[in-house]
């Protein structure tokens, strides 16, 4: 094992994407400001979509980190430490919120409490939407989130120092009782942060519908990151294919289960034809958003579940990541096309503050990433079965 | 498939080894030493083990575009049904819906898709396996039961054009097997 392999961002050269992600963030945010001072009311409603997208990144590393800590396998080799780092990026993302709490009434209709009162439909849920609760439960989850985050980070390196099993089990413990919390709070934050932007529309299975985009999110984002890694020598010979082929499976299991629930939710409004469910679709389904949602359909399910049914495109790290990209891009559009209809109605809207808040969080992410990153390698190699694996040859380590 | 054939003589030379690394490492010592008509026998999937004793890798074989077309019959075959059903034998108002109320067909549609394309997985897959086979020259080996338990074979057939009975003998003894015999047709 060479000296720089030890560190996986001067390793890989990921660290020279550090400083340029900064100053495009800063930019992004400083523009942002700019589109404050001039329409507080885009602002906000262009801010939205742009947190949910990162954070939905975020919080589907710290799922997908859980469960890899609960189930092992080699498929998670490769990616547990980019997925610890994006899910201790956490903290940035409760700094990211602050500015939904301060738009709370340009965001969400139940927020004006004059308008909210006036609709019957509205007014009975405003026990639950107020703005104390929401706030209450959004320090809520963001504590929950970083707990886990960080404690299993913290056993991580206890790990590293004591190499003991007792350790390893009190993480898998942690991982195991941190996926029913994740699912649980990413219910109830999609509920309260997206869905109440239309607060007379309800829908059982947003939230489980949200937690596997989110996990979607992750491993699209965590494949990309690697298949960029694959040519770089720290890679070479530690990388397989069957590693890349073990995330694509999994990016088309998430793809499917993503559509399945969306696919339900909209079979069941649709046959049911029920007065206060059907105007959600109805204002998505029509002129512009009707061509993003069958935009949807053909790129967030249709052509990424054809590419990844075929191994060849699986196992190579070029056609991976092209993949990877389609879907990225898609968790935006969906995002985008989820929440905003919400205040524009059947007209299809777009601001520059859209981008510049995209690239602001986003800049700022992923500089926040890769320093979480720094200082370790980037395959784990002090955990007890990869040294097995190295020992016996299933896993050759450049040495 | 040969039935009703009685064949004699020698069916090729079958090594036995202790452990799936010793059995990787001969079949591609095999395929390097240039022999093409060999087969390997282990209690579980070994990654690579297939391509390497000159199998099709996954996604490249026959198998692969069986099942699609099973799938792509069973999903138009599982619309067209309840197309046909709604729209053209018994057309019902319901609910004021339009006749053609294809959301509702989907979860008809992806059924049978799953289900053709897994029939045709399962069957396609015995077809171009020949199974079931009930006799098969390597039961003639005495020891041959331990495959499926925690031994591995690997076989070097007599047709293989570079065959040569003392040749493959010594070759596979150089591989440090358990034992290496003879197997009879």
């Amino acid at each position: 094992m060479t000296a720089d392999v030890r560190d996986s961002t001067t390793a890989t050269g990921i660290d020279r994407w550090r400083m340029p992600s900064l100053v495009i963030g800063i930019i992004g945010l400083g523009l942002s400001i700019v589109g404050y001072v001039i329409n507080p009311q885009t602002f906000f409603r262009a801010w939205l979509p742009s947190f949910l997208f990162w954070f939905s990144i975020v919080a589907g590393s710290l799922a997908v980190l859980m469960l890899q800590y609960v189930t092992g396998g080699e498929w998670g080799l490769m990616i547990r430490r980019p997925l610890g780092a994006s899910a201790r990026t956490m903290l940035w993302m409760v700094l990211f919120f602050i500015p939904i709490l301060f738009g709370l009434k340009e965001i969400y209709p139940w927020a004006n409490t004059a308008r909210a009162m006036a609709d019957e439909n509205v007014r009975q849920k405003l026990d639950w939407l107020n703005w104390k609760r929401f706030v209450i439960f959004a320090a809520l989850y963001f504590a929950l989130w970083n707990l886990w985050a960080w404690r299993i980070r913290i056993l991580s390196l206890k790990f590293y120092e004591d190499r003991s099993p007792y350790t390893e089990l009190s993480r898998r413990k942690w991982a195991a009782s941190g996926l029913v919390m994740i699912v649980l709070t990413l219910s109830f934050a999609s509920i309260d942060w997206m869905l109440s932007t239309e607060p007379t529309f309800s829908s059982t299975i947003y939230g489980i519908t949200f937690v596997v985009g989110c996990s979607l999110s992750a491993l699209a984002f965590v494949t990309f990151f690697l298949a960029q890694l694959a040519h770089t020598e720290a890679m070479s010979g530690v990388l397989k294919p069957s590693h890349l082929r073990d995330l694509g499976n999994l990016m088309l299991a998430f793809v499917m289960f993503y559509a399945y629930t969306t696919f339900s939710e909209f079979l069941l409004i649709w046959y049911a034809n029920l007065h206060e469910e059907i105007p959600h679709y109805l204002v998505r389904n029509g002129g512009v958003w009707g061509v993003v949602a069958f935009a949807v359909a053909m790129f967030h399910f249709f052509l990424p579940f054809g590419l990844l049914l075929m191994r060849p495109i699986k196992d190579k790290p070029k056609t991976i990541a092209i993949v990877a990209v389609i879907v990225i891009v898609m968790r935006y559009v969906v995002l985008y096309w989820l929440v905003t209809p919400s205040w524009s109605g059947s007209r299809f809207t777009w601001s520059w503050m859209n981008l510049t808040s995209l690239l602001g969080i986003g800049g700022i992410w992923i500089w926040a990433f890769i320093g979480q990153l720094r200082g370790q390698t980037i395959i784990p190699i002090h955990e007890t079965w990869v040294e097995e694996a190295i020992r016996e040859g299933a896993l050759k380590v450049n040495a | 498939m040969a039935i009703g054939k009685v064949r004699t003589g020698l069916y090729g030379v079958i090594a036995e080894f202790t452990s799936p690394a010793e059995l990787t490492v001969a079949a591609e010592a095999a395929r390097d030493a240039g022999y093409t008509e060999m087969d390997a026998f282990s209690p579980f999937p070994i990654h690579g083990l297939h391509e390497t004793v000159g199998m099709k890798s996954a996604g490249m074989s026959s198998l692969s575009a069986i099942t699609l077309a099973g799938g792509i019959i069973g999903g138009i075959a599982g619309f067209f049904m309840c197309w046909y059903a709604n729209v053209i034998s018994y057309p019902l108002n319901i609910g004021g819906k339009p006749l053609n109320s294809w959301p509702a067909w989907i979860p008809i549609t992806f059924e049978c898709t799953i289900l053709l394309a897994s029939f045709a997985a399962v069957f396609g897959m015995l077809a171009l396996n020949g199974l079931p086979m009930p006799y098969h020259p390597v039961f003639n080996v005495p020891r041959f039961d331990q495959a499926s338990r925690d031994k591995f074979f690997l076989v070097i057939q007599a047709r293989d054009p570079k065959f040569d009975f003392d040749g493959v003998w010594k070759f596979l003894e150089a591989l440090h097997p358990r034992e290496v015999v003879d197997v009879p047709w």
